[in-house]
């Protein structure tokens, strides 16, 4: 059981600190005094005694410290040792402690506020159902990055479509809302039918999809091409929208 | 100091625990007895003795217990505990294993 025993003299060094500190001292002062006076013995002087005890060894002092330093629990004790240094230097310097603290704050604030942002547009999953399966696709033509797709391309792609379950299209634009009262102008988006297909039906809420008199219609997917979806639903799907209208979005098989 | 074989970590503790087998003895009386029985092979200076000390009482091997010299000077004696005695036995085993191995592996080499 020797971490009782270890913590008994952890104990004791805490209760008697200048007991077994007086202690050491005079365990080791005997010690070179043995070697001193063995010096004498074979005829030096007491200095010569000395030097030669200390050029044989390290000096009492190192001895001593090498102790304290093989003692039990010895970090705790430097790191109050520190602790207590820090905060006298910090009280005496208000300036230095001031601009101190203000740069912890800030790094801190700064760390929290990337965090949250790498949080929200890398860590967190989106909101919709299996959104690994969801993939965006663009044109690029030669010497430019990306284009947005003219509406008979996504009608060949989503007529000639094997690899997607559903593939659906969607821009941005301004309406004006003149249901009741002042007319207001809106931010809609304009989505092909297979949208819920490819985002699902968020919360039960029955989006509303209204066909466009004769559009052309995609083979398979049965209904209208394009549609006016409430203002509700796209706020709803405002924080995840992609910013680059048009575009289309498709699922994975 | 010119002496002193480089001391495998762990075979000082064992020399003192096998020292203060046979009797308590000071910090010198350890030393000493270390250099002689070793032919002086190996000499412990204080800075290497006292901290083994130390962490051999903290252990609970050894205890320190003040007594006096001839010359009516107060020292420090160490007396090996019932634990240490324990400790020692455990420690001779393996040394014993390891002398045993190292000497297989030079045996292969003449």
């Amino acid at each position: 059981m020797s971490w009782i025993s270890r913590l008994g003299y952890l104990w004791q060094r805490v209760r008697h600190p200048q007991r077994i500190d007086q202690e050491l001292d005079e365990e080791v002062q005997t010690y070179f005094d043995i070697l001193i006076a063995r010096g004498m013995a074979r005829g030096l002087s007491r200095r010569e005694a000395e030097r030669a005890a200390r050029l044989a060894f390290e000096g009492p002092e190192q001895v001593k410290q090498r102790v304290r330093e093989a003692r039990v629990g010895v970090h705790i004790e430097m790191t109050l040792q520190d602790l207590r240094y820090a905060w006298r230097v910090l009280r005496k310097s208000p300036g230095f402690t001031f601009f101190a603290v203000l740069t912890i704050a800030l790094g801190l604030g700064a760390n929290a506020a990337i965090f949250s942002l790498v949080d929200g547009v890398l860590l967190k999953s989106l909101e919709y159902p299996e959104p690994e399966r969801i993939v965006q696709i663009w044109e690029r033509p030669p010497g430019d990055l990306r284009n947005g797709i003219a509406a008979a391309n996504y009608i060949d792609w989503a007529n000639q479509n094997q690899s997607f379950e559903a593939i659906a299209a969607q821009t941005g634009d301004t309406m004006s809302y003149s249901g009741g009262g002042e007319p207001r102008s809106l931010r809609v988006g304009l989505v092909s039918a297979p949208y819920f297909d490819v985002f699902g039906n968020q919360g039960g809420a029955r989006p509303h999809v209204r066909p466009r008199r004769g559009s052309p219609r995609p083979r398979e997917s049965g209904s209208a091409h394009a549609s006016s979806v409430d203002e509700s639903v796209r706020r709803r799907h405002r924080r995840d929208r992609p910013r680059h209208p048009p575009e289309r979005h498709a699922v994975q098989p | 100091m010119a002496k002193t074989t480089g001391l495998l970590q762990g075979t000082l503790d064992l020399l003192i625990l096998r020292t203060l087998e046979l009797r308590p003895l000071h910090g010198v009386g350890i030393a000493d007895r270390i250099e002689q029985v070793t032919r002086g092979v190996f000499v412990v200076g204080p800075g290497s003795l006292f901290p083994a000390l130390q962490r051999l009482a903290e252990q609970g091997w050894i205890d320190g217990e003040w007594g006096e010299l001839e010359t009516g000077r107060r020292a420090k004696f160490y007396v090996l505990t019932a634990a240490g005695r324990a400790q020692l036995a455990k420690e001779k085993r393996t040394w014993r294993k390891v002398h045993t191995a190292v000497n297989q592996v030079l045996a292969e080499e003449t």
